[in-house]
């Protein structure tokens, strides 16, 4: 078995030994999840290493038959593997998926007291809730490294259940509309995007052409090699519009773009906040690989025609995600808002369809995860001191919380695209390639980056400057938590995962090469060596 | 020499780290102690730098490597030498070192003392790291550094809501133009494939930038008007001024490193390494020309009536940008950089002169001020120096650069602008003598806070002396006394071989204007005059300022509120923008949510209406499930051609 194998499965274990030990309490239980993640970040990080540099491979791929049928349809056969690799676009996301899975792991606690709602759910039932987050993990790695289409959506399904029962099991009070809503609105998705992989699949094989079909095969590398080689006749151009197009809406509705974004804030309003990073920063980016990988990876010339039409949604997102983030009294779902403006750029990157916009956008989806992450972290760590993240609530934070108030400004300024972050150089290469293609829609998108500096400072201001709020100064959290001298500052628990994030939004901003190297390889691979 | 450029900003990074990892319980005296020293080095480093530079047979020094790969592009990090850059490198060292020092002595007893020091030797580096950059990309990334220290800097004062409006509030009108700037940057990589200066100089004179088929002087207009988007930001030109006034709620020493000798030069800095992109797009340089001579005038209108002595200083910082602007607009080239620098000491003093004021009195109201010639007469000494400068008096340092600007400005054909600059020129003497006779001649007006004024020691006398000999005398690098020294220095970085621009912009830039005595009188006849008003109404104790105020209400009103463009911009920009957001908002909930919410209805309503088909009675399901099936029966017949074959 390859690594890319156990860095799926090794989660996967670890939600199983969860679930299998005997009442389990909730640090053991942690650990075990800890574990899991552990594996899973140790083994990416020596695929990493051992990454040979060329482009459009799948290195370490391992593959092993499911389940065979024999005369299938039209006396052709099926056979459907469970296969997982890695390639220079999925590498990196799945290091980022194992990363964050890790400290939101870490980070994860409960109220030890019973507040006014009774016993924090997640004290009450740990297996339950490290079984779930593993199996998230585990869904969300698949998803990534999925060699198979059938193994895509396995794994695809395993993040849609375990999102659901952590989103309405742990979520604050009244979570079950918004898990209700996420169930709903991805699971639709899901739909839509197995008609249009499956119909790929088919296509490929020439079921739709005038010549007579081959065998069909699910296996993604093969499918890449051969989709965007097909003839016309194979594979008509009627019918790669039309199942790219409903890609396109899976890709839309997962990603949470504009109009089809309602489920994300709501679901980040009532999460926790371990769901909340694992949401945020890595299930939400399912989205843009899945365009990168079926839509750019198969049906490039669908992108290419259909661009303008995404170009243009890319820059209606950037700019309603800007605004609505504006008008947000609440961080949580500013952070969201924030993160669909983002994801207009990726999407703007991709509809480019040139080398920097493409590589533009993959390091947009890595930064987005990591900054969401972070955001949610630090917010979360806020809330569990003052019991609220109502910006009209807040005000004066650095003084009691110095740190979390300076990382709260890090990840901010991160966001806001400022060099030397991540968010930086994700936007500039995306941009060049929005330039590039739709110089005046482009134009118009860059006002989000004047948007986002005034959502992201507006909040900081209202926040962390300023004087300390008495509101705030007098609340439960301020008497309950906090250190020995009564200071209120991140804990050393707390340290661990805010300065390894921002560790490496500044890492990738300084010296970018590190994710280019691997996403300029499968640049190449996309567009062709040379395009 | 010149290899080792590359040092210069390396040492205050060096101390920046150093101070991170020392902590903020590390003792004030090592703390100043190590960013003096450092960037003192690094200013002896530049002086041979700039020595080297000079003797250099072949200027252009630039040493590069790959910093990320994009498709078949490789974007760039590293440094380059050029005169100017060189001459950048001595001024900001220079006025850095000595605000470090003033520092010590300003910030003495701050709670976070330590941090102030990161932050400045973190915008020293960004400051010194834009300057040697060779290539926009790089400019681009350690310009928005120098926002963000600038913007870390404005907000130190963290608790005051002042501070933090005022922080935010520059981060955001900059960015403005910084977007711009952004957009330029990447229309210039894309029409020339290039980041670099030399790459995209040679396309523009060359007439080869080429764009979506555009003809390569539109783009190069429209990329040279984008990018000076970003200067006007960060210089505080019209209409992005109003973030610089504000930007005085930082600490003193801040003002007169970032906002008003280094950083805001930035952008005349750019617009003057940029040149050759610019002389080839006569419409971008004559917008330089206008913003500039329009924000003189402007800015020096408002300074006439404010009442806090930073306002003062900051509003006459805007008009002194906006000379340089216009400066470069006119062509005048070295005249523009040659200000910058005179500039660059002279308001540095004038600050650290207020800073060392608002130390001993606690107060920058004006009129709380009075009489402090007796108790601080280095102060006064000092400011009258840097006060005699800006206002361009004969032999001082502004003088000769302010006089070289109006000169070249009626020479290359533009009279209305010579015109706002003579004006701006006596109102600059106006408002800078109100400044000085308001607070340190006459009678104190405030008896508590006189009582306990007195001069801050000698950390902070040292760098007042020492900027006042330059305000005095920096004018005398480039008279006809010494042969236009720094003109020719400058002009070097366009001189045959190495020079990337084409042969006609070569000239544009090599221009020279010839001295004109009756002009150079009447500059200063027209600033006596100024301080002669001046002294007529604040000299003597009394009510001049009353009685001034009631001679000119309407105008004094306007100028008092700055123009009411801060008041516009609330009204358009922020309200318009808060507006739309909540329309967003209000459209997110309502309509978007709201149909999501209504299919949720029709789904459970359809849910019960299906509910009816649930007869339980296998007569009924198999009907229609032979329905189901003589469908698919069909379609699989006359769509795929038969069940089975």
């Amino acid at each position: 078995m390859s690594l890319a194998f156990w860095v799926v499965t090794a989660p996967l274990i670890a939600a199983l030994l969860i679930l299998l030990l005997p009442k389990v309490r909730f640090t053991a239980a942690k650990v075990l999840a800890l574990l899991g993640g552990l594996v899973s970040l140790v083994l990416v990080l020596a695929a990493w290493i051992g990454f040979p540099g060329t482009p459009s491979l799948f290195a370490d791929a391992s593959s092993v038959t499911w389940f065979s049928l024999p005369a299938f349809w039209q006396s052709t056969s099926l056979t459907v593997n469970l296969a997982f690799g890695f390639d220079g676009l999925s590498l990196p996301l799945a290091a980022l998926t194992a990363f964050v899975v890790c400290l939101a792991v870490f980070g994860a606690r409960g109220r030890a007291e019973e507040a006014g709602d009774g016993l924090d759910p997640r004290v009450a039932h740990p297996r339950s809730y490290f079984f779930w987050i593993s199996m998230a993990a585990a869904g969300i790695l698949g998803v990534f490294s999925a060699l198979d289409i059938f193994t895509f959506f396995v794994a695809l399904e395993v993040t849609l259940f375990s999102s659901f029962f952590l989103i309405q099991l742990f979520g604050k009070r009244g979570s079950n509309r918004a898990a209700t809503k996420f169930l709903i609105y991805r699971g639709f998705a899901t739909v839509a995007m197995l008609v249009a992989l499956v119909g790929i699949a088919y296509g490929a094989a020439g079921y739709f052409g005038s010549a007579s079909p081959t065998a069909i095969t699910f296996s993604i590398p093969q499918l890449l090699g051969t989709v965007s080689h097909a003839s016309a006749a194979q594979f008509p151009a009627y019918y790669r519009g039309a199942l790219f197009l409903v890609l396109l809406l899976a890709v839309f509705i997962e990603e949470a773009f504009v109009p089809f974004h309602t489920w994300l804030p709501t679901t980040h309003a009532y999460a926790d906040t371990p769901t909340n990073m694992l949401i945020g920063g890595l299930l939400t980016k399912t989205g843009a690989y899945v365009l990168l990988r079926f839509g750019v990876g198969m049906l490039p010339d669908q992108v290419h025609r259909y661009g303008t039409l995404i170009a243009v949604f890319g820059v209606i997102n950037i700019l309603y995600g800007a605004f609505a983030a504006w008008a947000q009294k609440n961080w949580r779902t500013l952070v969201a808002f924030g993160s669909i403006s983002h994801m207009g750029i990726v999407l703007l990157g991709i509809a480019s369809m040139t080398a920097a916009g493409l590589q533009g956008a993959m390091f947009m989806i890595i930064s987005s995860g990591l900054l969401t992450a972070l955001l949610f972290y630090l917010t979360g760590a806020i809330e569990s001191r003052t019991q609220t993240l109502d910006m009209a609530q807040l005000g004066g934070l650095s003084k009691r919380m110095p740190m979390l108030s300076g990382f709260l400004l890090v990840a901010a300024l991160g966001s806001l695209g400022l060099p030397l972050t991540s968010g930086f150089i994700s936007e500039i290469q995306a941009f060049i390639g929005g330039f590039d293609r739709f110089p005046a829609l482009s134009f118009v998108g860059v006002v989000g980056l004047i948007l986002s500096a005034v959502y992201l400072l507006y909040a900081i201001q209202k926040t962390t400057f300023g004087p300390l709020r008495t509101a705030v100064d007098g609340g439960p959290g301020f008497a309950a938590g906090g250190g020995r001298d009564g200071s209120l500052d991140a804990t050393p628990p707390e340290y661990l995962p805010t300065v390894l994030m921002t560790l490496f939004v500044l890492l990738i901003g300084i010296y970018p090469n590190l994710l280019g190297h691997l996403f300029g390889l499968s640049v190449q691979g996309l567009l062709g060596i040379g395009g | 020499m010149v290899q080792y450029a590359w040092l210069v900003p390396l040492l205050p990074l060096v101390a920046y780290v150093f101070l991170l990892f020392l902590g903020r319980k590390a003792p004030e005296g090592i703390v100043a102690g190590v960013s003096v020293v450092l960037t003192a080095i690094s200013f002896v480093i530049s002086l041979f730098v700039f020595q080297a530079v000079g003797s250099h047979p072949n200027g252009n020094d630039t040493y590069v490597f790959h910093w990320l790969t994009v498709g078949s592009r490789n974007f760039d990090v590293g440094f380059q030498v050029t005169h100017l850059n060189a001459l950048m490198l001595v001024i900001v060292t220079l006025v850095s070192a000595l605000v470090l020092l003033f520092s010590k002595g300003y910030m003495h007893r701050d709670e976070r003392f330590p941090v102030f020091y990161q932050y400045l030797n973190l915008f020293v580096f960004s400051m010194l790291a834009l300057v040697l950059s060779p290539n926009l990309l790089q400019l681009y990334i350690f310009w928005e550094m120098v926002g963000l220290c600038s913007y870390l800097l404005v907000g130190f004062w963290y608790f005051k809501p002042e501070a933090a409006l005022a922080a935010k509030k520059s981060f955001i009108v900059t960015r403005i133009g910084d977007t711009g700037m952004f957009a330029g940057i990447i229309l210039l990589f894309l029409a020339s494939g290039s980041f670099d200066y030399s790459t995209i100089f040679s396309a523009a004179t060359a007439g080869t930038l080429s764009f979506h088929g555009m003809s390569s002087g539109t783009v190069a207009t429209v990329a040279a008007l984008l990018i000076f988007m970003g200067a006007v930001g960060k210089s505080a030109q019209f209409p992005l001024h109003i973030w610089l006034p504000d930007a005085m709620e930082g600490p003193t020493p801040v003002s007169a490193l970032i906002h008003a000798a280094t950083m805001v030069a930035a952008g005349v800095y750019l617009v003057a390494r940029a040149y050759p992109l610019f002389v080839s797009a006569p419409a971008a340089l004559h917008t330089v020309a206008w913003i500039g001579g329009i924000t003189a005038l402007l800015a020096s209108l408002i300074a006439l009536t404010q009442r806090d002595i930073k306002r003062v200083i900051a509003y006459s910082t805007v008009s002194q940008l906006g000379y340089m602007m216009m400066a470069l607009g006119v062509g005048a080239y070295a005249y523009g950089v040659f200000h910058l620098m005179t500039h660059a000491f002279f308001k540095a003093l004038l600050f650290l002169a207020a800073g060392s004021v608002i130390h001993a009195l606690d107060t920058q109201d004006l009129f709380e001020m009075g009489g402090l010639r007796r108790k601080m007469p280095l102060t006064t000494y000092t400011f009258l120096a840097g006060a005699l400068a800006l206002a361009g008096i004969v032999p001082f340092a502004g003088f000769w650069s302010k006089d070289d600007i109006l000169g070249a400005t009626l020479a290359s054909g533009h009279p209305v602008l010579y015109a706002f600059g003579l004006l701006a020129a006596f109102c600059t003497a106006f408002y800078i003598f109100r400044v000085f006779f308001l607070a340190f001649t006459g009678q104190p007006r405030d008896e508590a806070k006189y009582e306990h004024a007195h001069e801050g020691g000698w950390v902070m006398a040292v760098p007042l002396v020492i900027l006042a000999a330059f305000a005095t005398l920096a004018g005398f690098f480039n008279t006809p006394l010494n042969h236009h020294g720094l003109e020719r220095y400058l002009f070097a970085d366009y001189a045959a071989p190495h020079s990337a621009a084409g042969t006609d912009v070569v000239a544009t830039i090599g221009q020279t204007y010839p001295e004109n005595i009756g002009l150079m009188a009447v500059s200063v006849a027209v600033g006596l005059f100024g301080i002669l008003v001046a002294a007529l109404f604040y000299w003597r104790p009394g009510k001049g300022a009353e009685r001034a105020a009631r001679m000119f209400s309407l105008p004094y009103q306007v100028s008092f509120h700055k123009f009411f463009v801060d008041e516009a911009y609330e009204w358009f920009f922020v309200g318009g923008g808060k507006r739309l957001a909540a329309l967003v908002r209000w459209f997110d909930v309502y309509v978007l949510d709201g149909l999501v919410q209504l299919l949720g209805r029709l789904g459970s309503v359809g849910g019960r209406l299906l509910r009816f088909s649930q007869t339980g009675q296998i007569q009924t399901y198999s009907a229609w499930a032979t329905v189901g099936l003589l469908v698919f029966v069909a379609i699989a017949v006359f769509r795929i051609g038969g069940v089975f074959g």
